[in-house]
């Protein structure tokens, strides 16, 4: 274990859409403790829900969702532990699940995690920073 | 009596029933852990877990005086059936088989009304630690009261909506930024052709006038806990009609 207190959230729940409801939830939480506004937040939990059902598509048998504050707000990285040959999908960055993301979050990255993990990470920022 | 297998023991004690109280008595025992058991899985629903023994305890007794040992069924079958009905029945009629506590009921109301003044004052929606300031409570408790009231709210998703009058004008920035958008957005015309109006509508004011949930809230009349539902469950629509 580490010795340094981190204030990042994890879950992992099993890549199953009824099971996503449970990210959903910890993340809207997780964004009231940094000060998103409810609108916010609203936004937040559907991003994740949306974030996540593009990575079932990769298949795998879990999904993670790992939350933490950051300067101006809070940012999720949502990965899969599926392996998949080719991530992001083709076309992503210009398909509807890039403009339903861009539209609810602030910053949108389609990634892969060190561990090369397919990976979504979005940023959603407080209120009282810059944006907002 | 020679030594015989435990469902054969207790068939002979069944057979000494109702008359012989010892007989009872170790029925009792046996099955007493089965009764306990089955009365942890209903804690944490707002009764304490020594009235839910109790009410286990008697479920029992109930059941073994009851259970007819000449029929092809098992005792612990017939018991755990007895004892949940039991449990649950006991749960509902002390008004708890809803978990949302009384207290987090009002709170979610009292939240709920303060909301637009407070949105109002901010111009902006408010965050969490100010509506706990605003109410006097923990934020703990305000996050569970605006759980409580997503999870609670009587709004009818399909409920009608007040008129709105959006309009088609454009108000976004750049233009290759919009007709990507555009582009993206018409890859799935026929399924938004198929979305009631009302959805369309929100889906519309969310994505291209970049208006946010509670002005659409606003807008439309209705709570922004219904917007943020209806836009999640459109979008999830979409999803699994395009495979997208």
């Amino acid at each position: 274990m580490s010795a340094t207190p981190s204030d990042a959230v994890t879950v992992v729940v099993p890549a199953r859409a009824e099971h996503l409801h449970v990210l959903r939830t910890v993340a809207a939480s997780v964004a009231a403790r940094h000060r998103l506004s409810l609108d916010a937040t609203e936004d937040l939990r559907i991003a994740v829900d949306e974030a996540c059902a593009q990575l079932l598509r990769a298949g795998g048998t879990t999904i993670t969702a790992r939350m933490r504050g950051v300067a101006d707000g809070i940012e999720v990285l949502c990965s899969s532990d599926a392996r998949v040959g080719g991530w992001p999908p083709e076309g992503s960055d210009r398909g509807l699940a890039t403009q339903i993301l861009r539209g609810l979050a602030d910053t949108v990255a389609w990634e892969t995690t060190e561990g090369g993990d397919p990976a979504i990470r979005i940023g959603k920022r407080a209120v009282g920073s810059t944006g907002t | 009596m020679s030594k015989s297998s435990a469902s054969e023991e207790e068939s002979a004690l069944f057979a000494r029933l109702p008359g012989d109280a010892a007989a009872r008595e170790e029925l009792l025992v046996r099955h007493r852990p089965l009764a306990l058991h089955l009365a942890r899985r209903f804690a944490g629903r707002g009764e304490s877990i020594e009235d839910l023994e109790q009410v286990a305890s008697l479920a029992l007794l109930n059941s073994i005086d009851r259970f007819d040992p000449s029929r092809d069924v098992r005792f612990s079958t017939f018991g755990t059936v007895t004892i949940v009905g039991e449990l649950k029945r006991h749960l509902r009629d002390r008004g708890w088989a809803i978990r949302v506590p009384r207290s987090l009921q009002e709170l979610a109301v009292t939240v709920n009304s303060i909301l637009p003044e407070l949105s109002q004052e901010l111009a902006r929606s408010p965050t969490v630690s100010e509506i706990a300031e605003r109410i006097g409570a923990s934020e703990d408790d305000v996050l569970e009261a605006l759980d409580a009231a997503r999870a609670y709210s009587t709004d009818s998703l399909d409920a009608p909506i007040g008129k709105s009058e959006v309009m088609t004008g454009e108000t976004l920035g750049g233009h290759d930024e919009r007709f990507e958008r555009l582009e993206a957005w018409a890859s799935i015309a026929p399924a938004l052709d198929r979305l009631p109006e009302r959805e369309r509508t929100i889906l519309y004011l969310r994505f291209f006038e970049e208006r946010s949930q509670s002005q659409i809230a606003e807008e439309l009349g209705i709570s922004q806990m219904h917007v943020s539902r209806l836009l999640a469950k459109v979008l999830a629509g979409l999803r699994e009609e395009i495979g997208a």
